[in-house]
C-alpha cells in the first residue's frame, strides 16, 4: 500500500507534505491512492504517524496535523488494530528509528530491503530490484524448484528482499539493521456441532454480502474476476445482487478442448445476473509472450501469478471501464479444507524431487520444512494469502485494488467451525450458490477446471526454444542449484512425454524458468554504477 | 468506522462458542504441515 525510500540520514528530519504524500529530507513515502483507501498523517514533532489503509471515512489526507503526544499514541493504537487491511508508519525523530506495521488481510504486501543506509519499501518486489544483487537464498530456492513454492514467510527466495507478511511489523534504525518481527499465531478455529435450527448456507452468504457491503458502501466501483468456477461463481453472485449497475465481470478462457463446459457455466452466470463480461483466450496470452509487461520491462517476480500476460489484459480492461476494486475468489478452496486431524496426508508429501538438481540442492531440501521460517497461523489461510502475494501487485500496477470476500476473517472462522459434512465436497459453498438460483450446471460441474492444456501449450510447443536458450545458459547451474545438461535433457524428455504424464510434471520447469528470469530481471535492472574521474 | 463495522461470524449458530486456544506446538506443525500439502495441491491444479 506504499511506496518508499528511507534514508538513515532523515530518520531525525521532521516530515512534510510532498505532491504525493510525504518526504524528509531524500526521502519519501508514497500512498497508494485508491477509492477503497485512504491516508492521513499526524506529528506530535518528535514522532510521525503515516497510515494507508482500507477506508473508514477520511479519504486521502497528506497534510500532516499536529497532534498531542497522547493523540498521536491513540491514533497509532487505533492504526494498528484497524479491522481491515492497513500499512502504517511510525517515525521516531529523537530515536532515529522507524517502525512499519502491516495489517491482519496481507491483501497488497510489502516488500523491503535496505541498501548503502537507505530502507526501500514497496508492494512491486521488482521495483526494489535496482538495490538488490542478482543472488537466491539457497534453500528458499531449492524449495521453489523442488515444488514450486514460496512458503509463506519474511524470507524470500530472492536473497535481501523481505517480505512484510500479515499482522508483522518491521523495525529500522540509526544504530540498527532492518529486523522483521511476526505476530503471535492467531488461534486456530475447530470444527464443532451446529444448533439444530442453524441453516449453515444462509448463515454463509449472510456472512459474504455483509462483507462486501463493507467495500461497496462508498466510492469504488466493483469488477469481478469470473472463471465460472464455485468461487468466482460465488463472489460475483452475491456482488451482483448488492451493486446499484450491472456488475462487470472478466474472464480468463481455458484452450478449446475446455472452454465448452466453461462457457456454459459463464452464460448461466452472465445472464442470470446480467453481467457485464469481458473475456480474454489465455491462449493468446501465453506465459512469457514478448509483448507483455513481464517480458518487455524484465521485471519477473518468482510467485507472482503465471498467467500473467493473459491476466493484465483482463485487468487493463477493468481499468479502461472505470473500475477501481476487483473482487476474487482467492480463498474459497481453503474454507473448506480438511482440518489436521481429519486427513492422513503425509506432511513431508513433494512429490518426486525433480531429476536436475544437484546433490546440494536436495540436501538443503532434508530441512525443509522444519528450517524454513514460516509465518505464524494467522486469521486467513496461508494459501490465500500466498494467493494475495502471487495476484496483489499485478493489480496494483493496473490502479486496482484487489479484495478477496472468501477469505475474510469472518468467513473463514465460519466456515473452519463447520462440521465436516459441510465441508465435504465443498457442500456449504454449492449449496449457497443453489441459493442464489444457480442450475447444477455451474454448482456441479463434472469437471475441475484445468487449464493444463494452456500450460502445456507454453511449455512444450510455443515457448520450447526460449526455455531451451535459458536452460542452456542456466544461471542456476552457475549457483550449484541444477545440473545444466540433466536439465537440457530432462526438459527435452518431459517434452516427448507430452499427453503421457501429468503436466504437473513439467512444473519444476517453469519453476526453472521463473528463477532463471528473475536473476536476470535483477541484473537488467541494477543501475550501472557511476564512473568517477580520477 | 460505519463501513468497516465488524460483522457476525455466525458463531451464535454453534452449539458453543467456546474458541479453541493456540494447538500445542506437536499439532501447529501438523496443522501447518497439512495445509502445506494441501496448498501444494491447490497451486498445482491452479497453474497447471
Amino acid at each position: 500500500m506504499l511506496k518508499f525510500r528511507i534514508a538513515r540520514s532523515d530518520l531525525s528530519s521532521h516530515w512534510s507534505t510532498s505532491a504525493d504524500g510525504w518526504q524528509a529530507g531524500g526521502s519519501s513515502v508514497l500512498p497508494f491512492r485508491n477509492p477503497a483507501l485512504e491516508s492521513f498523517a499526524v506529528t506530535d514533532g518528535e514522532r510521525t504517524l503515516l497510515v494507508n489503509r482500507e477506508r473508514g471515512t477520511v479519504s486521502h489526507a497528506t497534510a500532516i496535523t499536529n497532534v498531542s503526544p497522547e493523540e498521536l499514541r491513540e491514533l497509532f493504537e487505533e492504526a494498528v488494530a484497524w479491522p481491515l487491511d492497513h500499512l502504517t508508519l511510525l517515525l521516531s525523530r529523537h530515536e532515529a528509528r522507524l517502525e512499519a506495521h502491516a495489517g491482519r488481510w496481507g491483501t497488497a504486501p510489502l516488500y523491503l530491503c535496505e541498501r548503502d543506509g537507505v530502507l526501500y519499501g514497496d508492494w512491486d518486489a521488482a521495483a526494489l530490484y535496482p538495490y538488490l544483487d542478482a543472488a537466491l537464498d539457497p534453500q528458499l530456492a531449492a524449495v521453489f524448484l523442488a515444488r514450486f513454492a514460496q512458503p509463506y514467510s519474511r524470507r524470500t527466495v530472492i536473497e535481501g528482499l523481505m517480505w512484510l507478511t500479515t499482522g508483522a511489523h518491521a523495525t529500522w534504525s540509526a544504530r540498527e539493521s532492518l529486523s522483521l518481527h511476526y505476530p503471535p499465531a492467531e488461534p486456530v478455529p475447530r470444527p464443532r456441532p451446529l444448533k439444530a435450527e442453524a441453516d449453515a448456507p444462509a448463515i454463509f452468504l449472510g456472512i459474504l454480502e455483509a462483507s462486501m457491503r463493507r467495500w461497496l458502501d462508498r466510492g469504488p466501483i466493483a469488477g469481478a474476476h469470473l472463471s465460472g468456477g464455485l468461487d468466482s461463481a460465488l463472489v460475483v453472485a452475491t456482488g451482483a445482487r448488492i451493486v446499484d449497475t450491472p456488475l462487470r465481470t472478466y474472464g480468463l478462457l481455458m484452450t478449446r478442448e475446455q472452454r465448452d463446459a466453461q462457457q456454459r457455466r459463464r452464460d448461466e452466470l452472465i445472464a442470470r445476473f446480467e453481467l457485464r463480461d469481458t473475456a480474454v483466450m489465455g491462449e493468446d496470452f501465453l506465459p512469457f509472450d514478448g509483448d507483455g509487461a513481464r517480458m518487455r520491462t524484465q521485471r519477473v517476480v518468482p510467485w507472482e501469478e503465471i498467467y500473467q500476460e493473459a491476466t493484465d489484459r483482463l485487468l487493463l480492461a477493468a481499468r479502461e471501464d472505470g473500475v477501481t476494486m476487483m473482487f476474487s475468489g482467492i480463498g474459497g478452496d481453503e474454507l473448506c479444507y480438511p482440518h489436521a486431524t481429519e486427513t492422513t496426508k503425509a506432511a513431508d508429501e513433494c512429490g518426486v524431487m525433480p531429476s536436475f538438481l544437484t546433490a546440494s540442492a536436495i540436501e538443503l531440501l532434508r530441512d525443509v520444512p522444519a528450517s524454513i521460517d514460516c509465518a505464524p497461523t494467522a486469521a486467513i489461510s496461508t494459501s490465500a494469502l500466498e494467493g494475495f502475494g502471487a495476484s496483489a501487485t499485478r493489480n496494483l500496477q493496473f490502479g486496482l485494488w484487489p479484495v478477496s470476500p472468501l477469505a475474510t476473517p469472518e468467513l473463514v472462522r465460519f466456515c473452519r467451525r463447520l462440521p465436516r459434512e459441510w465441508r465435504d465436497d465443498r457442500r456449504i459453498a454449492r449449496t449457497a450458490l443453489a441459493r442464489l438460483g444457480c442450475s447444477t450446471v455451474v454448482t456441479h460441474p463434472p469437471e475441475v477446471d484445468d487449464f493444463s492444456p494452456m500450460f502445456d501449450r507454453c511449455l512444450i510447443t510455443a515457448r520450447r526454444d526460449f526455455m531451451r536458450s535459458l536452460f542452456a545458459e542456466s544461471r542456476l547451474a552457475g549457483l550449484g542449484l541444477v545440473d545444466r545438461d540433466r536439465l537440457l535433457s530432462a526438459y527435452d524428455a518431459s517434452c516427448a512425454q507430452a499427453g503421457k504424464e501429468e503436466p504437473e510434471a513439467r512444473l519444476p520447469f517453469f519453476a526453472t524458468a521463473l528463477l532463471e528470469l528473475t536473476l536476470r530481471s535483477i541484473d537488467a535492472r541494477r543501475p550501472i554504477a557511476p564512473v568517477i574521474a580520477a | 468506522m460505519d463501513v468497516i463495522k465488524q460483522i457476525s461470524d455466525g458463531s451464535e449458530w454453534f452449539e458453543t462458542t467456546e474458541e479453541a486456544t493456540h494447538f500445542s506446538e506437536a499439532e501447529v506443525d501438523r496443522a501447518t504441515m497439512a495445509k502445506a500439502a494441501g496448498a501444494r495441491d491447490a497451486q498445482k491444479k491452479k497453474k497447471t
